[in-house]
């Protein structure tokens, strides 16, 4: 072992970046180093005629007697504390204390090593942090509340545009000419287009607010209330759907009915052109979790597409489903996160895709 | 100047279409419009039929209003297609139609392409038409 010469350690201790010390057995301060010093405003005579005692917060003395006491009887072999040390100015310094003891032949207490570490730069970060964090959240609730508001506000004008176009082709259509009836058919398009849009963005938000409210549910069922909801799709596209034998799990009801109602639903508008949807719908117990797939024969998704569709109102790039809000994948991302799940997709163009996701067993 | 009588419109919107299809009609009531929704099958139609269009009709131009932002082929790959097209298989103008408030880069990127004449900025009007018919006659 190489033998270091004593004049090294006595740098360690002086020229430290970190507060060091040697403290009497009552407190009283035998060695300072410069560090210490600066980061407390004393110079090194003056701290050597106090204690510890006396500068440290007086909120934080009783952990560090405890420590002390359990330390002097053997009881650890060194401590680590937070405190506040109070400097030549009065302010309050925060500060990390590592000490340890020295004892003598006899195993007899002699002098503590304290060594302390500045913690004034990191605590002021951590408050601008964690008031950042605050005022982030209350602009995330701003503006949860502000989708809330401008969706609910929005679907008024919306129910009066589909209300009128509705009324003037039923009533009015033999007074129109060609041009006004399209023109209202393309309004009433608009119209509808955009409700869905605003109902999408408005259950999004919903979504965001609620937590998942998880009994226990038959999937079975839930998917069967899922295909009722989305008949008028099946029925257009005479859709074959094999459901295999689904568990029971531990869920919101309504969330897992959203996500099968867009994932089957989402199967059979992709659709390949001239060939009948056939959708299947397994799921596998695991230690850990249900794992479910939804597979299609439709039109697959490229790789490009395949990371871009659970993205906020994004859709694929060469979609010829336009109508689409670009919400309904965002949405199953979310009820999957919320129930401590993973979603995603395996796909070949003009074979088929193959979506799955996994929901969390309780504990 | 020749006069513009034949528009063939580019947009997937069937709704666009219909509507530029009354704003062209209202300030040239002469003008045959041609509407497509998608760009492959308006390129089928250069292809194969806009060359006769062009010998039976020698006193006249044609052009093109190019929605950029389309799905399948968007209005630049239509543009890369096009200008593979033989000289009679083409209008005389192609003019882009740019939502500048989704895409800025877009009014640019238009400016850019030499064989687009001129960009509009969504939705045309009679006015706006109006001066595009001025700035071509330039």
């Amino acid at each position: 072992m190489i033998k270091f010469p004593a004049k090294h350690f006595e740098k360690i201790f002086d020229e430290s970046p970190i507060g060091k010390a040697i403290v009497g057995i009552n407190g009283n301060w035998i060695k300072v180093n410069q560090s210490l010093c600066e980061m407390l405003g004393y110079d090194e005579a003056e701290l050597l005629k106090m204690s510890f005692q006396e500068i440290t917060h007086p909120d934080d003395l009783e952990v560090d007697f405890k420590k002390m006491k359990a330390l002097s009887s053997g009881k650890i072999s060194h401590y680590l504390v937070e405190k506040r040390y109070i400097a030549k100015s009065g302010s309050f310094i925060p500060a990390f204390l590592g000490v340890s003891l020295i004892k003598d032949d006899q195993e007899k207490p002699l002098h503590f090593i304290s060594q302390v570490i500045d913690l004034s730069s990191l605590k002021k970060k951590e408050t601008e942090l964690n008031q950042l964090a605050e005022e982030l959240k209350v602009r995330n609730d701003d503006l949860a509340n502000l989708a809330h508001i401008t969706s609910h506000d929005l679907q008024e004008p919306i129910r009066t545009m589909v209300s009128f176009t509705n009324l003037l082709m039923e009533k009015k259509s033999d007074q129109f000419d060609e041009v006004t009836l399209k023109s209202i058919q393309f309004i009433d398009d608009a119209a509808k287009h955009l409700k869905d849009q605003v109902k999408g963005i408005m259950d999004y938000y919903l979504l965001e607010k609620e937590d998942a409210s998880r009994n226990w549910i038959e999937c079975q069922s839930v998917v069967e209330r899922a295909l009722q909801s989305i008949h008028a799709l099946i029925d257009e596209s005479k859709a074959e759907i094999s459901i295999q034998n689904l568990p029971k799990i531990h869920a919101d009801e309504n969330q897992m009915n959203i996500l099968f109602q867009n994932l089957i639903g989402n199967a059979i508008k992709f659709t390949k052109e001239g060939s009948k949807p056939h959708i299947v719908i397994k799921s596998e117990e695991q230690a850990t979790q249900w794992r479910f797939e939804v597979i299609d024969n439709g039109r697959g998704i490229s790789d490009d597409d395949q990371t871009l569709i659970f993205q906020l109102f994004k859709k694929a790039a060469k979609s010829e489903y336009r109508r689409g809000s670009g919400i309904g994948l965002a949405h199953c991302e979310k009820i999957v996160k919320n129930h401590g799940g993973k979603i995603g997709v395996s796909s070949i163009l003009n074979k088929g895709s193959k979506f799955y996701f996994t929901i969390k067993k309780p504990k | 100047m020749k006069v513009i009588n034949r528009f063939i419109l580019v947009d997937d919107e069937e709704a666009n279409n219909f509507y530029h299809q009354i704003v062209i009609g209202g300030l040239f009531p002469e003008a045959n419009v041609m509407s497509f929704t998608d760009g492959k099958s308006a390129l089928d139609y250069l292809k194969n039929e806009h060359s006769d269009y062009n010998q039976e009709n020698p006193g006249f131009k044609s052009a093109i209003l190019l929605d950029i932002n389309m799905p399948e082929m968007n209005g630049w790959e239509f543009l890369d297609e096009y200008e593979g097209l033989d000289r009679e298989q083409r209008a005389d103008y192609v003019i882009a139609l740019v939502t500048s408030s989704q895409n800025p880069k877009d009014v640019e990127k238009a400016k850019s392409y030499n064989l687009v004449k001129e960009y509009v900025i969504k939705p045309l009007t009679e006015e706006n038409l109006k001066d595009l018919i001025e700035s071509l006659k330039k």
